[in-house]
């Protein structure tokens, strides 16, 4: 086989993409160039495009190519509650399942002290000063039930407690058509802990 | 332990990171076989049962097998959750750093591990956490072979109150006018009794510096956090 050339090097390019092995690359760069020239073209054409013009919104600092994003530009939303989240795919999935219309603030990760990442790599200075302004009244902690997940609302609640602001968490437990019988004994302990009156 | 299978291992959970698509990279520390390597396959499927079990700050019984450094993790049962909250769960991380990197490979410490279960209960508690710490930092140095007397000089003079005292490293405690730390508080550092005010704010000085020599330069980035943490409180 060929180890150099333009195909080649198509080939190791699209291995960057998660899920995506030497095999299924090669698979999807012979399907462009046999098949598809014109969706390579567009694909590579979009790709650029978003590279270059992506970026983060001003307020929110969710992924988007204006200053601002279309949930912060809308002055429909309401901006007394704002919804903490660890990544732009979180503030996707919870909009689209879930009635929630304030404002989101993206973290791009968690507080992980063992690798180094702290308040600082999390835009918290950023958050802090929108705290800050006062015109936040409930913080919504929708962070990842790990450890560092937990951490990071743990720390975010504490410093909206400066500021008077409500921090509320979202729940954890027995997931919906769940029988406990298979649920693993830490989200059962966990569930149980954080019963709720009924 | 090259080529044997281990089962149901009292181990923590110290650090995970993802890796390839479902799986987790963990590093454990283990009752018998101290700090070891595994990969746990399949974790981050959707329909994984031990996601929620591989986790920091929970007791936990792991069966692995393998006959590289890196084991391949084959069963998983709970057994307790510490459910740190706030600073005690900040400073659980540097506990894990400090163990991750005192503790080496396959070497069993069994006395760290029960240390160790120690501070995470002492850290539940929420009060005293920076004592916890301080007694665990001083069981750590003693059982990893870097031990301190405490109850006297390094020339065998006893500690006296009033004196101030020094640390050196590769010869120990030294009387010095100078001194980070007082007699009182090695006092009450030998008796572990409890540590208050300026004690603790001299054993923390003590220690890091004890700590800081052993590292050789190696920065401890959980502390570094921690501190940027405590600023924003």
């Amino acid at each position: 086989m060929q180890n150099q050339g333009l195909l080649k090097e198509l080939i190791q390019s699209l291995c960057c993409l998660p899920g995506v092995g030497p095999k299924s690359a090669q698979r999807m760069a012979f399907h462009l160039l046999q098949r598809n020239r014109d969706g390579g073209m567009q694909l590579s054409k979009m790709l650029a495009k978003a590279v270059n013009e992506i970026g983060h919104c001003r307020e929110c600092r969710t992924l988007t190519e204006t200053e601002l994003c279309e949930v912060c530009a809308n002055p429909l939303r309401d901006s007394e509650t704002l919804c903490v989240v660890e990544s732009p795919a979180d503030v996707w999935v919870i909009d689209q399942a879930t009635t929630f219309k304030g404002k989101y603030f993206v973290l791009h990760g968690r507080l992980s002290p063992l690798d180094g990442i702290g308040p600082d790599q999390l835009g918290f200075e950023l958050l802090e000063q929108r705290m800050a302004a006062g015109q936040i009244k409930e913080i919504i902690l929708a962070t990842n039930s790990t450890v560092e997940g937990q951490a990071t609302a743990h720390f975010i609640g504490e410093v909206a407690g400066k500021f008077n602001i409500r921090a509320t968490r979202i729940a954890h437990g027995v997931p919906m058509g769940g029988e406990l019988e298979f649920i693993d004994s830490g989200t059962l302990a966990h569930a149980f802990n954080g019963r709720r009156e009924f | 332990m090259n080529g044997s299978a281990v089962y149901l291992q009292p181990a923590f959970v110290l650090q995970h990171r993802p890796y390839r698509e479902t799986s987790v990279l963990l590093d454990v520390f283990t009752r018998d076989f101290g700090v070891v390597s595994m990969i746990a396959k399949g974790v981050r499927k959707e329909k994984s049962k031990i996601a929620g079990l591989l986790l920091p700050f929970s007791a936990l019984r792991l069966s692995f097998v393998d006959k590289t450094e890196l084991k391949v993790l084959s069963q998983v049962e709970y057994v307790d959750s510490y459910p740190l909250e706030r600073l005690a769960l900040y400073c659980g991380f540097y506990v894990n750093e400090l163990v991750q990197i005192f503790v080496h490979k396959y070497d069993p410490q069994p006395e760290i591990f029960s240390c160790y279960e120690r501070c995470l209960g002492d850290l539940l508690l929420g009060e005293r956490i920076e004592q916890a710490l301080r007694y665990f930092e001083l069981d750590l140095l003693q059982e990893a072979g870097y031990a301190v007397a405490m109850d006297s000089e390094a020339n065998g003079n006893p500690i006296m109150t009033g004196q101030r005292y020094n640390f050196l490293a590769d010869f120990g405690i030294v009387a010095d006018n100078e001194g980070l730390v007082g007699g009182e508080t090695l006092s009450i550092l030998a008796a572990r009794g409890a540590l208050e005010g300026r004690a603790l704010l001299e054993a923390k000085l003590l220690f890091r510096k004890m700590l800081d020599g052993h590292l050789q330069g190696r920065p401890l980035k959980s502390r570094d956090v921690l501190a940027k943490i405590i600023k924003y409180l």
